[in-house]
């Protein structure tokens, strides 16, 4: 069952195109790597998934949604439903502690819950750092902030541009080893931006994209 | 352990406000000294008339009453006039002649009291038969201080007491003691009224004379009512144009501070954005912010406001004006109406901008 479909999506910016035509369809619970050169129009992709962007042409499907038909507002209610983000930048509010992070998601989506928000840190490995700010952590460590912030609300899919981008191969093998647990025990659907094909070694899918254009698209099995 | 949503907006708007303490601070100075400026307008101004009305009480006499008939005023009728709540001051005169050196003069009766803004050379007459002269008549006819003044109609012998100069026709006259010229002319009440009446009322004052004293003869000075009034009108002008200008340029502070911690703020925005924030949502704890602000600045500015109207008012009238109370509430909720109005704009286009634009970038 496909929980993502794109159609002949393209995004033009006044000075290139990003997306020339991109058609793509995720199934449920798939971990699905997108990899290319900067600039190939990977974040544009995901963002449009998400309702961060809006396209030029072509047409979103999420949970047989059009999110192109939905309002600004719709899109953040569609969201917060739906889909958690991690970024390349963990994007952590600074004067919020960890828990305090995850909670404001919970905010945003229904009520803020500290013991859940704290469980959800002690689920990725973050027992110990409950009340350190975003300054106070590793690069690592605020990753997982995000992770456990993506996750807090049970999102069917959790998009991820580059989340990896900032960490060392230790650090980058932890959260994914974290990522493949979570994945495994709750079944959400991955979509994950990269430029290393070493994070693609986690993906049960792996789609090269290149100027904008989605050039190949493999399964792989393991 | 679940949050309410409201006590949670709390915990996180305060949170902001403590390492931004410097932006809070500002947006708070802002504010209060908008209100500030606004308060001390508000409590001048509504104080100032009065102020300025006793002020210029001092200008003189506005309004002139004597009868239609020549006759005097009788003195119950005088104390009905001057009762009124309208009547700032009055004098009471006795007008009559005294035949000296063959020459008719005028005479005025006053009270030693209502004898004031003339310089005198030697002393009020108060008492037995004693007069003062104005300077002009004094030097006409070579009359000096001291001297005596025989009055050849009735025989009756004056002594001098001082040499008078108003710079007015007065200057020309005879004035003696009210009681001293009721004797001597046999009047009981008085010649005329002369009224100090607060000018904004001073057609409905007259009507109201006219109707209540058919036979009564007024006279307003024009010029003194006139030029009371402009002045009021001036003050009040100026104090519109300041007041407007003040509150617009506060709106504008306010809104570059806010702008200022926007754009500090962008990446919060469009992460609350992709967390599912709506516009609104992520509006409210600017607005929040925006209001505590606007309240505390508010309240820190009618107080700053009022010292500044006492002293201002210390300076220019040697007296405190009073406040009238209820218009503190009032500007404390226009404090408030500019900090919110002043946040609403940057906030909007900021919470309206896509989260893709905010987020995306690698570096
Ligand atoms: N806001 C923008 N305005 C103009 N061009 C943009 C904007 N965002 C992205 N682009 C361009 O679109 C193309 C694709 O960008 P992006 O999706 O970020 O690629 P990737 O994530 O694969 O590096 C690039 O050429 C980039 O310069
Ligand atoms: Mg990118």
């Amino acid at each position: 069952m496909s929980i993502i479909e794109v159609q002949s999506l393209r995004k033009d910016y006044s000075t290139a195109a990003a997306l020339r035509g991109v058609d793509l369809v995720i199934e449920k619970g798939q971990w699905v790597s997108i990899i290319g050169p900067s600039g190939s129009g990977k974040t544009t992709l995901l963002n449009i998934i998400g309702g961060l962007d809006h396209p030029t042409d072509g047409k979103v499907f999420v949970k047989g949604t059009d999110i192109n038909a939905l309002s600004e507002d719709e899109l953040s209610v569609f969201r917060r439903e739906n889909i958690g983000f991690v970024f390349q930048q963990s994007h952590l509010i600074p004067y919020l502690d960890a828990t305090e992070n995850v909670m404001l998601a919970q905010y945003f989506h229904s009520l803020p819950d500290r013991k859940e928000a704290e469980e959800a840190l002690k689920r990725v490995g973050l027992g110990h750092r409950l009340t350190h700010r975003p300054s106070q952590l590793s690069g690592g460590e605020q990753q997982r902030v995000c992770i456990a912030r993506a996750l807090i609300n049970n999102p069917s899919i959790l998009l991820a541009d580059e989340p990896t981008g900032n960490l060392d191969r230790t650090n980058t093998r932890n959260v994914l080893e974290l990522l493949r647990r979570l994945h495994q025990e709750e079944h959400f659907t991955v979509v994950m931006v990269t430029h290393d094909p070493y994070v693609t070694e986690w993906a049960e899918r792996v789609i090269k994209m290149e100027d904008g254009r989605i050039i190949t698209d493999e399964s792989v099995s393991g | 352990m679940r949050m309410k949503k409201g006590s949670w907006l709390n915990y996180f708007v305060f949170k902001n406000i403590k390492l931004r303490k410097g932006r809070f601070f500002i947006a708070i100075s802002a504010v209060m000294l908008t209100v500030a400026v606004l308060t001390a307008f508000v409590v001048l101004s509504t104080g100032i008339r009065e102020k300025m009305s006793r002020e210029l009480q001092s200008y003189g006499a506005n309004m002139i009453v004597t009868t239609l008939t020549g006759l005097p005023l009788k003195e119950d009728v005088t104390k009905r006039i001057v009762s009124n709540p309208l009547v700032r001051g009055f004098k009471a005169h006795i007008y009559g002649t005294l035949t000296i050196r063959g020459q008719e003069l005028e005479v005025i009766g006053v009270r030693k009291k209502d004898f004031k803004g003339v310089r005198l050379e030697g002393s009020f007459p108060e008492g037995g038969n004693q007069v003062i002269v104005g300077v002009k008549l004094a030097e006409a006819l070579g009359i000096k201080k001291g001297q005596s003044l025989k009055e050849e109609k009735r025989g009756v012998t004056f002594r001098v007491s001082g040499i008078f100069e108003r710079g007015s026709k007065a200057d020309t006259a005879i004035v003696m003691d009210l009681a001293t010229a009721r004797e001597f002319f046999g009047i009981k009440g008085f010649s005329a009224l002369l009224l100090n009446v607060d000018t904004r009322y001073i057609s409905r004052f007259t009507s109201e004379l006219k109707r209540d004293f058919p036979s009564l003869k007024i006279t307003t000075v024009k010029q003194v009512a006139l030029a009371e009034e402009k002045l009021l009108k001036k003050i009040e002008l100026l104090m519109v144009v300041v007041s407007l200008v003040v509150v617009f340029s506060a709106a504008i502070t306010m809104g570059s501070t806010v702008g200022a911690n926007i754009i500090e703020r962008m990446e919060e925005i469009g992460l609350m954005k992709a967390l599912g924030a709506r516009a609104s949502e992520v509006g409210r704890f600017f607005l929040y912010e925006a209001m505590l602000s606007g309240i505390i600045g508010s309240l820190l500015g009618t107080l700053a406001g009022v010292a500044i109207a006492e002293a201002v008012s210390r300076t220019a009238f040697n007296s405190f004006v009073g406040v009238e109370i209820f218009w503190l509430p009032l500007l404390i909720c226009l404090g408030v109406v500019i900090a919110v109005a002043a946040t609403l704009l940057p906030v909007r286009r900021a919470t309206s901008m896509r989260p893709s634009s905010i987020l995306r970038g690698e570096g």
